[in-house]
């Protein structure tokens, strides 16, 4: 089947409004654009103010920019944290992480048409399914808000934390605190086992409700993170092809549009991946669970397809693994010492820092005058990234339902399940 | 019948929508006591659902007026609702996306895409940001649920008072335990909140902060990189730049507890005219000194004194620029 006129579909479950993929013929065929507003760009809201209130004001894009603009805090004024508060910090990004991935996961749950099934009005079979997928739903929810508890314990608040600061975090644990934090990270890692679970087994499986998310396919695409405090870029196979420090992302990253993309978005610039990756959609690059994969295959994916069931896949393995690693970090002798920030003596002009957070790689780059006003700020994240492989999986989406001569309905939830995972 | 909702977010960061779906698993079902209607980022509802929906009783609106799309919804539903909520502080006073009106506007982006097919073109983009009632033809909201974000305990104590009716008194207790007298009574008997109800207190963040006041004086205005106590004493004695005293309570001290300096996202407090001439005020009678130079000094220490006082409120707050 092809589309004769232009056809749209909006709004999109789970994606920032106004966002849309709108289909245009083009010539017998057709083409799909994402589109999605940049209004907020992070240069109106920053430039101008005091340098140390960005840990604060760039949390408005997620709450790991909150600590990716801590760490760009310490660069500028080149300071290094003690150790209780690096671990603090850490332990607030794995909470981010279990927020983020367990807020999409619920949101892959609602059902589209009836997202709050009233199971108890009813016991024929619809009404006993809606039961099941109630409680997967509100077991989801369960270790969300266990999540969100660390989030507020660890900074101040789980949406728009509060806690990081140059040099350190703002404040010691209470003594309240230790102990719950360890009940959170034992129930939450029993939850996500649970989760995971039911993902792989009955929704994403041959048969399940979320099987669709293998059917639509990209060719695969280099991945970056950010490791060390460098940016690590990796092909197809896993193979580390380049390296970088943050500050020269400038001369590595660059922000294009294609004739298939509408909204920009942030490309490898030659070398920057090697010299043969990605040959199909040049510059392309894929941040996130599926980039943080270890490739010796925490979870099967292909090298020659990349499908959102394989996000859905890594972003199960990377719950996991987050909360695996937070029944180790969530433990009182990490968070107690003799001090939780070191005191800034001097501010440089310029400073660079990368941060691997819940959504991928996060890069922040100011400048600032001598009062410490910011003058310029780039901001690389997965919104802008991402951006390549979503338009790419925007098509993928169209192109498979219009093939298998399917209804506009099902084209827009097989659109909107597939763009919440990247 | 059961009431009819909608809960939507304009320009914002969504996280006071999705204390929606916090609240849904913290009461069960939510359609024990609501319809939902109309709910894009959940349901993916359209513009012509909204068009065919006759009338609605409730709507949670949450997120500024930055786009042109932002401002249909708003004005439909406006129209469609007896009673339109502004949730978090983009809504009810154009929150952090209001620092945009602090930039000229651009034109320069809409420009750069002209290459593009004309039904491809970009959302169009308001000349400045808005709150909800900055909106022409929205001359008034209901009822608004104060914060960034808008915390799930005054969220629920909300949707408990609009939605659920008398059916859940009991769940507000803890929320009306901070909520002024005036407001709470008629609540509990049934009758909902008095028209314009601001679900938070009616004094200043300071009245509730759990630091120790000792009426001192500071002599040098700090940076919150610099040195400072990191428990105890009233940040703002100790020379930092704490909204408190200009901000309405409600949350009670959340970010002065942590030791980070309040930056008024609830507000000001029914007493104060203007946030930032009741910080100016609060900060000259707070510092120790009578001479010229220094007096100088500290005012040349302040940064961004616009940027920081009305860092959630410019488009509510700042009358040239809510046109
Ligand atoms: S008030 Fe704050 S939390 Fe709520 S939408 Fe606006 S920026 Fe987000
Ligand atoms: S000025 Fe700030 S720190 Fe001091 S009492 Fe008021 S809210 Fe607390
Ligand atoms: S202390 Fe101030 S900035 Fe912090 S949550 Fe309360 S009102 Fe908002």
């Amino acid at each position: 089947m092809t589309m004769q006129e232009t056809t749209t579909f909006e709004p999109l479950k789970g994606q920032d409004a106004p966002c849309r993929v709108r289909v245009v013929p083009d010539d017998g065929d057709q083409r799909a654009y994402l589109q999605t507003t940049g209004y907020l760009d992070p240069a109106d809201l920053c430039i101008g103010r005091a340098v140390e209130e960005l840990p604060r004001i760039l949390s408005i894009r997620s709450p790991a920019h909150h600590l990716a603009a801590a760490r760009l805090l310490d660069r500028l004024f080149n300071v290094e944290p003690p150790d209780i508060a690096k671990n603090m910090r850490n332990a607030l990004g794995r909470s981010l992480v279990l927020c983020r991935h367990l807020r999409k996961l619920h949101l892959l749950l609602l059902d589209p048409n009836d997202p709050f099934p009233d199971h108890r009005a009813s016991a024929k079979p619809a009404g006993r399914r809606a039961a099941v997928a109630h409680r997967r739903a509100e077991t989801v929810m369960h270790a969300l808000g266990l999540a969100q508890e660390a989030a507020a314990i660890l900074g101040g608040r789980s949406d728009h934390p509060l806690t990081a600061i140059a040099g350190g975090v703002s404040r010691f644990l209470k003594d309240d605190y230790y102990q719950r934090l360890t009940e959170i990270a034992d129930a939450c890692l029993e939850l996500v086992l649970k989760i995971e679970a039911f993902f792989r087994e009955d929704l994403l499986n041959e048969g399940g409700p979320l099987h669709h998310l293998s059917e639509m396919e990209i060719d695969p695409v280099p991945t970056a993170t950010a490791t060390e405090g460098k940016i690590v870029v990796k092909d197809r196979s896993g193979k580390v092809v380049g390296d970088f420090p943050p500050e020269k992302t400038p001369e590595k990253i660059s922000v294009r549009r294609e004739p298939w993309s509408y909204l920009p978005f942030a490309s490898l610039k030659n070398g920057a991946a090697g010299p043969d990756t990605g040959e199909k959609m040049p510059g392309v690059f894929l941040v996130g669970p599926l980039a943080r994969m270890d490739n010796e295959a925490e979870t099967e994916t292909s090298e020659t397809r990349l499908t959102p069931s394989d996000a859905c896949r890594a972003m199960l393995a990377d719950l996991i693994r987050t909360a695996e690693r937070m029944t180790d970090l969530y433990k009182k002798e990490n968070f107690v010492g003799p001090a939780i920030r070191t005191v800034p003596e001097k501010m440089g002009a310029e400073a660079w820092a990368a941060l691997e957070g819940p959504a991928g790689l996060i890069v922040l780059g100011a400048t600032v005058d001598g009062k410490g006003i910011v003058e310029s700020i780039r901001v690389v994240d997965p919104i802008q990234i991402n951006n390549g492989v979503r338009c790419r999986i925007a098509e993928a989406a169209v192109a498979e339902g219009l093939a298998q001569n399917r209804s506009h309905t099902d084209i827009k939830r097989r659109l909107e399940n597939s763009l919440l995972l990247f | 019948m059961k009431p009819k909702i909608a809960i939507v977010s304009a320009s914002g960061c969504r996280a006071c929508e999705t204390t929606m779906l916090d609240i849904h698993y913290g009461v069960s079902a939510l359609n024990r006591w609501a319809e939902i209607q109309f709910w894009p980022f959940v349901l993916g509802s359209s513009m012509a659902d909204l068009e065919r929906i006759d009338h609605l009783d409730v709507c949670f609106f949450s997120g500024a007026i930055a786009t042109g799309s932002d401002r249909a919804m708003a004005e439909m539903l406006r129209k469609k609702c007896d009673r339109l909520v502004a949730v978090g502080a983009c809504a009810a006073y154009g929150g952090m996306p209001g620092l945009k009106n602090l930039k000229k506007p651009a034109t320069a982006e809409a420009a750069d895409r002209g290459d593009l097919p004309e039904e491809l073109a970009l959302p169009e983009q308001e000349n400045r940001v808005r709150a909800l009632d900055g909106v022409d033809g929205i001359d008034r909201v209901d009822a608004v649920v104060p914060g960034c974000p808008a915390p799930v305990n005054l969220v629920w104590a909300a949707v408990s008072a609009l939605v659920c009716g008398g059916e859940a008194d009991a769940r507000i207790t803890y929320a009306a335990a901070r909520l002024p007298e005036e407001m709470v009574r008629p609540i509990l008997s049934g009758l909902g909140p008095p028209p314009g109800a601001v679900f938070a207190g009616e004094k200043a963040v300071c009245a509730t902060c759990s630091r120790k006041k000792e009426e001192k004086r500071f002599k040098a205005v700090k940076r919150p990189y610099q040195a400072y106590e990191s428990t105890g004493r009233c940040l703002l004695e100790q020379g930092l730049i704490c909204q408190g005293i200009a901000t309405r309570e409600g949350c009670g001290g959340l970010c002065t507890g942590v030791g980070v300096p309040c930056r008024g996202c609830y507000g000001k407090p029914p007493a104060t005219f203007d946030p930032g001439a009741k910080m100016v005020s609060a900060i000259s009678s707070t510092f120790e000194t009578e001479k010229p130079a220094e007096i100088q000094k500290i005012a040349d220490d302040f940064v961004d004194m616009t940027g920081c006082f009305y860092r959630y409120t410019l488009p509510a707050q700042c009358m040239l620029m809510k046109g």
